[in-house]
């Protein structure tokens, strides 16, 4: 008897290998052969194909559409809307000039770049825009081949603030899984 | 024949005059009508007690009066040929005695008495003297005789009275002190009897109590106050029961939600402080907001624990505990001391 209380007592502490203390022990990995970055699964859900561009995930969407080109997350009624794209030949601070330019251009308030650190010491440029109805902040990441990764999260702007989205923003990281 | 008749009457005459003699003597013996006092020397009736000047008792110390016979000092003044009595003197009086008394209303000097025979100079002395019975200095003197009495009394009164109250008062303070000392041990006896109630007591049947145990994230301590409710159904040796808990999971970006049931068991010494040791299960929900939603976690745990139930009444124990508990969240762990102190009923 007790023999068996003490082999399911280990089996219960066998089932959680993580510790707890982990700021990303209850998140999700997603893996690209170039990038990863980890995701909170509840709230997010997968919108995109996989292996497909550009990586969708939304909070309390209404619908999941096909991915389009452009900002896709525009189109999708959810309170949150996370997109992931790599952006060819590009440095990172271009390439969040050129999207500051672009959301100027259609009204939006910007803020200027910043510069922006992963959990991994990767540093990159983060950016904010503030419109009518909706946030957006987006964070760059330069990939080994001259490429741009860009984590680009839209929703209402209460919901940008918090700190889970500096976590997700934070999490991504321009080399692949157990990559260095 | 008749000188003999003759002859016996010439006998018996002389015989009966010394009997009549004889008669007259022990009469004058007896007939003591009147006493003097012997301090004042005033004549009183015999039938006087007590002397109305000094308060001599007369019927004691009382000197009778020798009285002259007035028959034979009538027959004296005749035989000495004095009929008639002498001017100024009054009926019955003999001419000395007039002599010798004068009244005050005629202005005629008196004499108290003319009884010399107790007239010394002493005696005369001890008359005129403030020592003398009757005076009014004697009067003042009995006064203070009196008063001082009335104050010994008095006095001897006060006393006894005192004596009686602080007899009476070191009684009161015995009896008191009996009935602090009985008093006292009744509180003792009392108290041994509320330890001997005490002792085998074992675990309350239930407690509200208040659990601290750490589920960290990141750089945040996250530190869980919780409230809990325990309800001991096997409560002597063996220790058997579930519990209850709700609390707040706190981190620096966000505060979590926590509710956890758990089922113990364990040993128990059933004692007025009672150490026991269980093992504990538990399972329940950590409602964490993020993103903007509510997510809702399974949460387990399981762990031992060790306190000791102190029964400071034999109704309220208070039990402080210490122990190990592991919490999991789908595959995540952490392992927290858990504190607790609770009142029990």
């Amino acid at each position: 008897m007790t023999l068996i209380v003490l082999c399911l007592l280990l089996s219960v502490l066998g089932c959680t290998p993580h510790d707890g203390t982990d700021p990303y022990v209850l998140w999700e990995t997603y893996e690209d052969p170039e990038f990863h970055f980890r995701y909170l699964s509840p709230p997010f859900e997968v919108l995109s194909e996989p292996s497909s561009m550009p990586v969708l995930f939304a909070v309390d969407s209404d619908e999941k559409p096909f991915p389009m080109r452009g900002m896709p997350c525009d189109g999708i009624g959810a309170r949150l809307c996370l997109e992931t794209v790599v952006v060819e030949d590009i440095l990172p601070q271009d390439a969040a000039r050129q999207d500051l330019e672009d959301w100027k251009n259609r009204g939006a308030q910007v803020e200027p770049p910043e510069p922006f650190e992963s959990v991994r010491g990767d540093i990159g440029v983060r950016i904010w825009s503030r419109s009518s109805d909706r946030w957006i902040t987006a964070c760059y990441q330069g990939l080994p081949a001259g490429d741009t990764v860009v984590m680009k999260i839209v929703g209402k702007h209460n919901d940008l603030d918090g700190s889970d989205i500096l976590l997700l923003l934070q999490s991504l990281e321009p080399r692949p899984l157990g990559g260095k | 024949m008749e000188n003999d008749s003759q002859m016996n009457t010439y006998h018996q005459t002389p015989l009966f005059w010394v009997a009549l003699f004889m008669i007259v003597l022990v009469a004058k013996g007896i007939r003591a009508d009147e006493v003097t006092c012997p301090v004042c020397l005033q004549p009183f009736s015999d039938e006087t007690d007590v002397c109305p000047n000094d308060g001599t008792n007369i019927k004691l110390l009382g000197v009778p009066v020798e009285k002259k016979d007035e028959t034979s000092d009538k027959t004296e003044q005749k035989e000495d040929g004095k009929d008639k009595p002498e001017e100024g003197a009054e009926d019955g009086e003999t001419e000395e005695e007039g002599a010798g008394y004068r009244r005050h209303d005629r202005g005629d000097g008196r004499r108290r008495t003319k009884q010399s025979g107790s007239g010394t100079y002493s005696d005369r002395r001890s008359r005129i003297s403030d020592g003398r019975l009757g005076s009014s200095t004697n009067l003042g003197k009995k006064r203070r005789q009196e008063e001082e009495k009335k104050l010994r009394l008095f006095l001897e009164e006060d006393k006894r009275l005192l004596d009686d109250f602080d007899s009476r008062r070191e009684q009161s303070w015995k009896e008191r002190q009996q009935f602090r000392l009985a008093e006292f041990k009744a509180q003792e006896d009392r108290a041994k009897a509320q330890a001997r109630l005490l002792d085998g007591l074992g675990a309350p049947l239930t407690s509200l109590g208040f659990r601290m145990f750490w589920m960290g994230e990141g750089r945040s301590e996250g530190i869980v106050s919780a409230a809990e409710i325990d309800l001991n159904l096997a409560r002597y040796r063996l220790r058997a029961g579930v519990s209850t808990l709700i609390g707040i999971r706190s981190l620096s970006s966000r505060n979590d939600l926590i509710f956890l049931e758990h089922v113990f068991i364990g040993f128990q010494w059933p004692k007025r402080f009672s150490p026991y040791f269980v093992l504990r299960g538990g399972v329940g929900v950590l409602v964490s907001e993020r993103f903007g939603v509510d997510l809702i976690y399974l949460v387990t745990s399981v762990g031992a624990e060790v306190g000791i139930d102190s029964w400071v009444t034999p109704w309220i124990a208070v039990t402080p505990s210490i122990g190990y508990e592991r919490y999991m969240l789908n595959d995540a762990y952490w392992n927290s001391a858990t504190v607790k102190i609770s009142v029990g009923f």
